[in-house]
Formats: structure tokens, sequence, C-alpha cells
């Protein structure tokens, strides 16, 4: 097997990362990286104080890339995020002022605080990887990663990002409380923002991109073309789901399955990274039907990976 | 979807319920509502979804033991173990329901049926044990199931699979069934016998007394069963014991006095008798009988058969008989057939006097005898007989009804009266012929009791003074399902029941005898030999074809899975990934396998030459590493 470029580096930059930094976050940080390394998006849906913040500045202090931060609140305008022209006296011109979207990694902080015309201007953003502002296209930097958080739980005033924007977002996930003994710690040690700040970046940008480049090579067979098929085609046909997985949907799947084959040091996806990334990929992209909507969307998926078996021949 | 633990609940409450029905009237008034009242909390308890805790089980078992077991005696020992088994039978429905509980309901179910057998072995019980058998069998296969994860459901179609397989079982055992029941040894009567002869009242007894009793209850039980071809309905007699004296009034039987052979001429019918368990030790079979083979017994002269043994288990035996009227016999002891009981009234007296001077012969005394008889105008009934101090004379001038003894009493004690020697026969009249079975099937209501006169230097004259009765006249041809039922019954006795050791070991010589005679070409053997091999060989060829996978890679996986299997006993679930099952069970052969295999599967590209040589020799190491 052939050695797959920098992919030493990035598990060691997890590694650092969750053992010295950000104890009981691996799930996130992973999937983080993995979305970073494929391009996607990444909504992280918890209540506040959880670290969230704290982890998306450790992340890009560690892999040595410019981070930005939106707060969102509701009369937040896009130009708040993209930038904005301001006229320069001295110059007699315009200046275009870059806004946070410009950083390497942004955080989006409680993104269904901002109104809906703000969030379609950040979610294209983040499709196209480019802002056109009064006329002129500015190309977003490489690589590019929103870290969009969003507080299930406060309702009044805030916009929903509807599901078909959801659908942007390659991986939604929790933080989640961390284990007990590491909140221990953390409460004895107290607040490690301050720490987090000088953390010495531990891979250069053009690894990234070399690294993103390879995840893009990592071979996807057709056992697991058809595996993924067939999960697709399972969220379509169930009986209490109202639409199933989109293309879309799909190619989020495999990209991410990607991306978990490259952390593994393959270069070549097997049908369990597949299923590892359904639960961050999947439930968000599904709607259910009207009457079922209490239902829990993973239990419906765990049902249904148990009824497709793995492909291992 | 279909809720295992509903379905294993209800399969446990059929499965006790089997066991319990034919045990049930045997047992304690106790144990048998103990048990459907256990069941029926049970029940009530499922659907609930609670049990009784073991705290109040345990407590309470252990007092219903010291209950029951206070009625232990060495006479009561299977009364006593029946009742118990019942009992904890139903404790263990009431209990928590986990797979140790099931297993032990499963195992008191069988041992409650086995119990059953020490009572009674009817054809019945095959249908209790295939039952019980094919219940337990899905039961264990769903218990499985139900052990791996308690509130499982399955789809009706995955569950219809996995019932259709568990019934298939006990079915493909059934072969093995048959050839064990030719050699494993057997019984031919319960063991526990509960006073079975005796319980039963047969029709025929070795006395007869008229008046004893003032009427006689029909009772329907089988007697016997005749395997023979259908006799004339007239000739229909079983002739089964012959009462020759008088002790005080009663007609009872003595040794024959130095009579000679008897001979009889007509037709030979030959039968194939299986009589029921009775306490009488006579040999029934068609008048007259010629001879009796096939179970040891004692003949004597008046055509009257005994068996040595007492007929207490199921048997069976030939039987040849002449269908004639007469027996013929030289010489008889005369005074010995002419005596008479204690006491006759004056009336019948009169008459055999009358019939004395008459000076007639024998024949035209009968006919005599026979139009007095018809002239008397008697009615044949089984209720209202006469009793009190004389009950023939009433029977014959006054209340004019009776039954057969009546009538033959009265009509062998006026021959004798009259000069001619007379004699009773005890037996069965009729039968009822079952035409898919072809058999007679001889119930106790039959028993019949006629009349033989002896005609001199000819031979006793079988004559059945019943049928002068006004109307009477009694046939019968089984319908219907009772005629199948009765069938069923029959043939479980005949192939199951009265196969005993003797048989086995003719099976077995007669097996000897047969290969020692089969005369095969000499070049038989040796293509056999040849033959043989070559067939199983294929067998197996094909067999193992199809159980193979199809390609390379999965013929490696699957060793290695088997491999890892043995190794890491339950821990091999199937619905893992190979990366995945590698990284948890950290084993370095494994690692190595699924990076090689799964570079080239995943990478849709078949093995190649080397990969195969190091999956084969990464198995090989795995194998022998015992470490």
């Amino acid at each position: 097997m052939q050695k797959l470029a920098k992919v030493d580096e990035m598990n060691a930059v997890l590694e650092e990362l969750s053992s010295q930094h950000l104890k009981g976050k691996v799930r996130a940080l992973r999937l983080s990286l993995m979305a970073l390394l494929t391009g996607g998006h990444i909504l992280l849906e918890d209540i506040p104080g959880l670290g969230k913040t704290t982890m998306a500045l450790a992340f890009a202090s560690a892999l040595g890339l410019s981070f930005g931060r939106v707060q969102c609140t509701s009369d937040l305008l896009p130009s708040d995020i993209t930038g904005l022209s301001v006229f320069d006296r001295s110059e007699g011109r315009f200046n275009f002022i870059r806004g946070p979207i410009f950083n390497n990694i942004v955080l989006i902080d409680e993104i269904n605080r901002a109104m809906p015309k703000t969030q379609s201007a950040l979610l294209e953003a983040m499709e196209e990887r480019h802002v056109t502002v009064e006329g002129v296209t500015y190309q977003l930097p490489e690589p590019f990663l929103v870290l969009a958080t969003q507080n299930p739980v406060e309702q009044v005033g805030t916009y929903p990002l509807p599901e078909s924007q959801m659908d942007r977002f390659l991986i939604r996930t929790g933080i989640g409380y961390p284990p007990e003994e590491i909140e221990k710690g953390i409460l004895r040690q107290g607040s490690i923002r301050d720490e987090i700040m000088h953390i010495p970046a531990l891979v250069r940008s053009d690894d990234l991109v070399t690294a993103i480049a390879s995840v893009k090579e990592v071979y996807v067979g057709d056992k697991v073309t058809d595996y993924t098929y067939a999960i697709i085609k399972a969220t379509r046909n169930h009986p209490l789901i109202l639409a199933g997985l989109s293309t879309r949907g799909g190619i989020g799947m495999v990209d991410a399955a990607k991306a978990a084959a490259y952390l593994h040091g393959r270069d070549f996806v097997a049908p369990e990274d597949v299923r590892d990334v359904v639960h961050a990929v999947c439930p968000h992209r599904l709607i259910f039907r009207p009457e079922h909507e209490g239902v829990d969307k993973e239990h419906v998926l765990n049902a249904i990976l148990k009824e497709i078996p793995l492909p291992l021949t | 979807m279909v809720r295992i633990d509903l379905l294993l609940s209800g399969l446990t409450a059929c499965i006790a319920l089997i066991s319990y029905l034919p045990l049930q009237e045997y047992l304690d008034p106790f144990a048998r509502f103990f048990f459907p009242a256990a069941l029926v909390l049970a029940a009530c308890l499922q659907v609930r979804g609670r049990a009784l805790p073991p705290r109040v089980l345990t407590p309470a078992s252990i007092l219903l033991f010291l209950y029951l077991a206070s009625q232990f005696s060495l006479s009561r020992l299977v009364p006593v173990t029946a009742d118990l088994l019942v009992v904890f039978l139903g404790v263990r429905l009431l209990g928590e329901r986990i797979g140790r509980n099931y297993l032990q309901a499963f195992a008191l179910s069988l041992f409650c049926l086995a119990a059953s057998s020490l009572y009674e072995i009817s054809a019945i019980f095959l249908v209790y044990l295939f039952s019980l058998l094919l219940l337990v069998a899905v039961a264990l296969v769903l218990l499985t199931f139900y052990a791996e994860d308690p509130v499982s459901a399955l789809p009706a179609r995955e569950a219809k699979k996995v019932l259709t397989v568990a019934a298939l079982m006990p079915v493909a055992s059934l072969p093995l069934f048959l050839f064990l029941f030719l050699f494993l040894p057997r019984t031919q009567y319960p063991i526990w016998l509960t006073n079975a002869p005796a319980g039963k009242k047969t029709g025929l007894s070795d006395t007869v007394q008229p008046g004893s009793v003032q009427s006689v209850s029909e009772v329907k039980g089988a007697v016997l069963r005749a395997i023979t071809p259908k006799v004339p309905e007239q000739q229909l007699y079983w002739r089964a014991v012959v009462l020759n004296a008088f002790k005080k009034d009663a007609w009872v039987r003595e040794p024959v006095p130095g009579d000679a052979p008897a001979v009889a001429r007509g037709d030979v019918v030959l039968q194939e008798i299986y009589p029921e368990r009775t306490a009488t030790q006579y040999l029934p079979a068609l008048n007259v009988p010629r001879a009796i083979r096939e179970l040891r017994h004692d003949a004597s002269a008046d055509g009257v058969f005994v068996s040595r043994r007492p007929l207490d288990k199921k048997v069976r035996y030939l039987a040849e008989s002449v269908l004639a009227d007469t027996i013929l016999v030289r010489r008889i002891d005369r005074d010995f057939y002419l005596r008479l009981p204690e006491q006759v009234s004056e009336r019948m007296r009169g008459e055999g006097r009358k019939l004395a001077r008459s000076g007639k012969s024998v024949e035209q005394k009968m006919a005599a005898l026979e139009s007095f008889f018809r002239d008397q105008r008697l009615t044949y009934a089984n209720t209202g007989l006469p009793v009190g101090g004389d009950p023939l004379d009433s029977f014959l001038f006054e209340k004019k009804r009776g039954n057969c003894e009546y009538f033959a009493s009265c009509y062998a004690i006026l021959l004798r009266l009259g000069g001619v020697p007379a004699r009773l026969v005890g037996g069965f009249r009729g039968g009822t012929y079952n035409d898919v079975g072809g058999y007679y099937l001889v119930t106790e209501d039959m028993a019949h009791v006629w009349v033989e006169a002896y005609l001199d230097g000819v031979g006793w004259r079988t004559v059945d003074p019943s049928s002068w009765a006004l109307g009477g006249g009694r046939s019968q041809q089984a319908r219907g399902l009772s005629m199948y039922l009765d069938m069923v019954g029959f043939y479980w006795d005949k192939a199951v029941v009265t196969y005993d050791l003797d048989k086995q070991l003719s099976l077995v010589r007669n097996a000897g005898n047969k290969a020692r005679d089969l005369r095969l070409p000499p070049w038989f053997g040796r293509l056999m030999l040849l033959a043989l091999p070559v067939l199983a060989a294929l067998v197996l060829l094909v067999l193992w074809r199809k159980q193979r996978p199809p390609t390379v890679e999965a013929r490696l996986l699957r060793r290695m899975l088997r491999l890892l299997a043995k190794r890491y006993p339950g821990e091999i679930k199937g619905d893992e990934g190979l990366f995945e099952l590698s990284a948890r069970l950290q084993d370095r052969h494994l690692a190595r396998f699924v990076g090689v295999y799964g570079a080239a599967v995943y990478h849709d590209r078949p093995l190649t030459r080397a990969e195969a040589a190091e999956l084969n020799e990464i198995v090989r190491e795995a194998s022998q590493d015992r470490s």
C-alpha cells in the first residue's frame, strides 16, 4: 500500500489536540478535520458552554490556520460577514475591507440567531467559496472551513435553519458533555482559552492542501458505492421518511468516508467507513413525515443500517 | 413484526398444557386444579408484563413440595411424583421469563408426559409426544433468539423462516425415531398399573347366577379386536368359557371330566386376536375354536382356552376356529352334565318331568322346549330383571323378562331335568365389523351366554335360547368417525404396543437369514466395493461444491473468520466491517490479513497470486498461533 501524503501529520494533530488540550472532544475534532479535508462544513449543534469556540480556536491554531469569528445576532447584516467597501479619503477611492469570512476557519456562532437573509449570504459563500461584493469577486482562502454552531434549546427570536439549508453542511454533530473524570480535570484547571491561543502550529497550511488533495485520491470501489446507494435507497423507501437522502447527501457520505479512510491510513474506502459517517452526515438531511416528526432519527438510521449487510467479499 | 417473547411464552404454555392433559385424570385434585390456575395466572402476568419474583416462588415451591411429599408412600410413588411434576411445572410458568426457567419448564413438561405413560399406553400418546417434540424444538430455537435479546421482534417473513427451520428439525429426526423403535426395549403395559384390569368391568364372568342383580349396565368398553374375514351374523359367537356345574344356584366351571377330545366339522376361520387387558384369563375366539397359537395357554376338551399368564398387558394370539353348530364328541360323563342346582321350583320340575316322561328323542325334546319358550312369550331385557327367592321361576312364569343368563340357565336346567346333558357357554355374541381395518370389534355389552345340549352319540349342539325372545337380534356396523378412531387405536396396539422383544429378536434373526441367503453375482461385491466409495466421494464433492464460496477471496475470508470465531468465542457478530473488527480485536494476524485483503477487494480487483499466497500464509500462521 503506498503511503498517503501527510496522513501521519494529520493524525498527530488529532492526537495532540485530543490528548493535550481538548480532552473528550475526539469525535467532534475528528469530524471537523474530516470536514476540512473534504472541503465541507460542519454544524455543531449543542448548548452553549461546552467548548465549541474553544475547540474551533484550538483547531485553527494547531493547524496553523487563520481564524475568524462571527457572533450572530438578529441585526447582523450580510456585509458584516463578507466585508464592505469603505471610502479612503487620502487615496480618494473605495477600499474593500475584508470581513471575517476571509479566514481559513470561520466560526459562525449561533447561526440560528442571524436573519434568513444573512444566513443565505453565508451559505452561498460556503457553497461558492468566493464572495462578490459590488461586482467584484473575491476568492476565499484555501483551505476553508465553516464551523457553525446552533443552540437547539433556545427558540425565542431565532431563525432555525430549514432542512434544505442544513443540507449545505457536510456534517452535523453535537459535542456532548465531557466524561466525568475529564470534566473534573477541566474544573480544577479552569478555562484554557489563553493557553489555546498559544498552541504552536503543528502543520503548515500547504501540508493541509496536500492532504486535501490526497483525500480526493482515495479510491471508492464498486462495493462501497453499492453499499452507499443501498443506504440512500433505503432512506428513500422508508415508511417513516418523507424525503430521503439527496444526491448531495450521498456525495457527502462518500466524501466523508474518504476522509475517514484517509485518517485510517487507507487509500481506499471500506464499507465501515461509510457506515461510520452516516450518523454525522445523514440525520440532518432526512425529512420525516409530519406524523412521525418525534421519532429519533438516529434510531431509524440504525435500523436501516442493520438491515443492510456490509459487503465483505 | 413478531414478538419473540410473546411467541415463546405462548409456546411454553402450549407445551405445558400438552404435558398436563394426558396426566390430568390421574392427578390429585389439588394438582389437577393448581396447574390450570397457574396457567391462567401466568397468562395474566404476561399480559401485564410482570412475573412473580423468586423470593415469592422459592418459599412457595418448598411449601408445596412439603405438602405433596407428606402424602408420599412406597405405594404412592408415582402419583406423588406426578403431582409434584405438574405443580412444579405450574410454578415454573409463574416465574421470571428467563432462559433457565424456560428450559426447566420444557424439561418438566417432558417428564410429565413421560409420567403419563406410566399410567396409560394409548395411541393418543403418540400425538402428544409428537406435538410436544415439535413445539419444544421450535421453542428452543426461539429461546436462543430470546436469550440474545429478550425484546427482539422478527419481521413476519423472517419469523416464518425461523419457525419452518425449527419445525423441520424434529421432522428430520423421524427416520431415526423409527429406526430406534425397532431396537430399543419397551414395555407392553403401563408400568404403574392403576388397578387397570380390575377397574374395567368385564361383561364376561366365570359364574352365572341369574337374579343376583336387578339390572345390567351396558359397558361399551372394548373386549377384543379380531382380524378376520367377515363371518355370517348368525355364526358370530365368541366362545370364552364353558360353565358345567353348580355351586348352590350359580353356574360355575369345574374341571372337565374325561371328555373325549372335541372335533368339529365346517369352514375353518383364522383370526388374529388382540384382547384388551382383563382380569380373566380366558381367550375368546369364534365358536368353535380348535387351536390357539402364539400365546402360552392351557386347552381343555370343551373348547376353552386359558392363558397361562394374566392378561394384564396387551397381547395377541392366533385362533383357528371351525364355524359349526355341533361339536362332535363320542362319549361324555352323563351324570356330571345332569346335576341340578340346589333349588329348582316346582313349576320348573313339573315342566322337566313332563319332558322326561315324553319319551321323545333328544332333538324332539329340544324342539318341545323351544316351543314352550316361545309360548311363554318371554322378553329380552337388561333392566327390571326378576330377583328374589326364585328368580328363574319368576322369569319363566311371572315377569317373563330377562337377559341371556335367564334364558340360558332356564333352558339348560330344563334340559337337564328332561334328561338331556347340557351346559352353558359364556362369551360374546356379535361384533362390529370395521370395513376399513377388516376386523371385528367386540365390546363388553356383547357378553352373552348360550347353551350346548348333548345329542347322544353325536356331540354338543349349540342352542341360543335368547333368540326365542320376542323381537331380539342385534347387529351393528361401525360407521363414521368412531370407526376410524377405533382403528387408529387398534393399529397403535397392533404395531407399537404389542411389538415386543420376541418380534425384535425375530426381526434380527430374519434379517440375518435373509442376508445369509442372499445370492448375488460374484462380480457384484467387487463392483460395489468400487462404486460405493466413488458414489460417496461424488456426494461429498457435490455437497462441498454447493457449500463452498465461489471465489478465492470469499473462501479465504471464511477461513479467517472461522478461525477468529474459534479464537474469540462469541466476539464475531457478523455485522462488523473487517477493519472495524481488526481494530476491536487487536489481533495482529487479522490486521495483516485485512490490510492485504481489503486493499484488493475494495479496490475492485481480484487478489493477485502473491497476495493470495500471502493471505494463505497469514491464515496458516494464525491457525498455528496458540498465544
